[in-house]
């Protein structure tokens, strides 16, 4: 964060003095600082809920390429199945088990609709059990745009980037991918996160593409509107919607068995006709504050 | 010694002074006029007293958790087409001093993105164009651009990687600075 601490702000010192005396007296009248409030307080904090990110439709994409899979986790998707856990707390506990297991591979596909009125739709894998292998399909309307994958090659973290419109692939190689930000959280702790807090409330039991679920929804941030579907029999999250704004979006999760055939979905595989180039890592734009401001801000 | 944690009155006041310049700003970027501003600032702060339980720094910096909470109240904003924004008691555009509200109006123009680069910047994918955004105007990292937007930081680099290319490749035929790093730091001004 030291890039951001030189950034462009904006000074008004007579509105932050006055905000900043009204958010410490709002923060005073919801947290009255009593003993008992402050055990309150503590325990709410501990049972704070994370929110987890993230979009998508499913694997109509993976197929239209011809990239195979294994079939998913659990029953099949049509099996019916009995609603018997009456309590938002009781799945949320459930859905932390299943999502303990690290022997799958994540199917995610994010549909984000931009404020151009258009949805933009990106397919991702994850390897559970390797926080380093990711892949990404972006979609132009309906044909596949740009395939990239990486991994971890030894110690160095390799990407590979296959543009389908315009017929030509990179390959760019990290030599020490720390202070990347990378691998970060797994998308299965970024998942659980979310229902540890002890925060989601359930809506509703819906039937969602055939199979049985429980929807919950995530009241702490309400203007997030966050709604998640849990599959009733798996207890694995199988779909998450945010907004309805500009910024929202419509993710669908598929949880895969680790096999052979889905980890290889896992790899940017261009044709062997298209030869894969070797470049230099990304050039990041990098912004400071100071170059960036030039006394312009007041 | 530890930073009170944001929970706490003292870390409340410790993240408000820390990050309000720069939440103003982000915001004075986005908005169309002063009175915007102050109500979208206010508002995020607000909603950062009242969820602050809810941060988890392992997910990105304060900074940019506030950004998040700040796109949201734009959209908001945005959506509704309403020059003020409900935040319960606290109108922000009414905590501005008389002078202030000049100050912004002059933060709001000096902020705007070069109208070129803005154009070329609009062309982009929406995912890609926020993501551009917030790193090369917002000046947020990849990562806390990435906690900013709810995907992984190996998805934002990526992303981050085409837009430029695909900026490039867009300035290339049109008289429109193109995203060098130079031309980038111009974006801010």
């Amino acid at each position: 964060m030291n890039r951001t601490s030189s950034q462009t702000t904006v000074e008004l010192p007579d509105f932050e003095e006055r905000l900043c005396a009204l958010l410490v007296a709002e923060h005073a009248r919801l947290h009255p600082p009593t003993p008992q409030a402050q055990r309150r307080s503590g325990a709410r904090r501990r049972r704070a809920a994370l929110v987890v990110a993230g979009a998508a439709a499913l694997s109509v994409a993976a197929i239209a390429l011809g990239i195979g899979r294994d079939g998913p986790l659990g029953p099949s998707a049509g099996s019916s199945v009995g609603i018997g856990v009456a309590s938002a707390s009781e799945v949320s506990k459930r859905v932390v088990q299943s999502l303990a297991a690290t022997d799958v591979v994540l199917h995610a596909v994010q549909v984000t609709h931009g404020a151009d009125g258009r949805d933009y739709r990106s397919e991702m894998w994850f390897d559970e059990a390797d926080p380093y292998a990711f892949r990404q399909l972006e979609w132009d309307g309906s044909s596949a745009a740009i395939d990239s994958s990486t991994r971890l090659s030894g110690d160095q973290l390799e990407t590979i980037t296959w543009d389908i419109a315009a017929g030509s692939a990179t390959r760019t190689r990290i030599p020490d991918p720390s202070g990347t930000g990378e691998p970060g959280q797994s998308q299965s702790e970024r998942l659980r996160s979310a229902f540890e807090g002890g925060k989601l409330e359930l809506l509703g039991t819906p039937t969602l593409d055939g199979r049985k679920t429980y929807l919950l929804a995530d009241p702490s941030e309400p203007s997030v509107a966050r709604r998640i579907w849990v599959d009733a029999k798996t207890f694995l999250p199988v779909r998450m919607t945010a907004g309805p704004d500009a910024s929202s979006y419509d993710m669908h999760y598929e949880w895969l068995p680790r096999t052979p055939v889905n980890l290889a979905a896992l790899v940017t595989t261009p044709p062997a006709d298209i030869p894969i180039t070797t470049t230099a890592p990304a050039d990041i734009p990098n912004t400071t504050a100071k170059e960036a401001d030039s006394g312009k801000t007041p | 010694m530890k930073p009170p944690p944001i929970t706490s009155t003292a870390g409340l006041e410790r993240c408000f002074r820390a990050n309000v310049g720069p939440v103003t700003a982000f915001v004075a970027r986005r908005a169309h006029d002063p009175d915007m501003v102050a109500d979208v600032v206010a508002a995020t702060f607000l909603e950062l007293v009242r969820t602050a339980h809810a941060y988890r720094p392992r997910r990105g910096s304060e900074r940019a958790w506030l950004f998040g909470i700040a796109r949201h109240r734009l959209a908001d904003a945005v959506r509704a087409n309403r020059r003020e924004i409900p935040t319960g008691d606290v109108v922000g555009r009414d905590l501005l001093a008389e002078d202030e509200y000049e100050r912004l109006e002059n933060a709001i123009d000096a902020l705007r993105i070069a109208p070129g680069l803005r154009a070329a910047i609009d062309r982009l994918p929406a995912a890609q164009r926020e993501l551009v955004l917030l790193v090369s105007v917002d000046g947020l990292s990849p990562s806390d651009a990435a906690a900013v937007l709810g995907i992984p930081a190996v998805a934002a680099r990526m992303r981050l990687s085409r837009a430029r290319r695909q900026l490039a490749s867009m300035t290339a035929n049109d008289p429109l600075p193109t995203l060098t790093p130079q031309a980038t730091r111009s974006v801010t001004r």
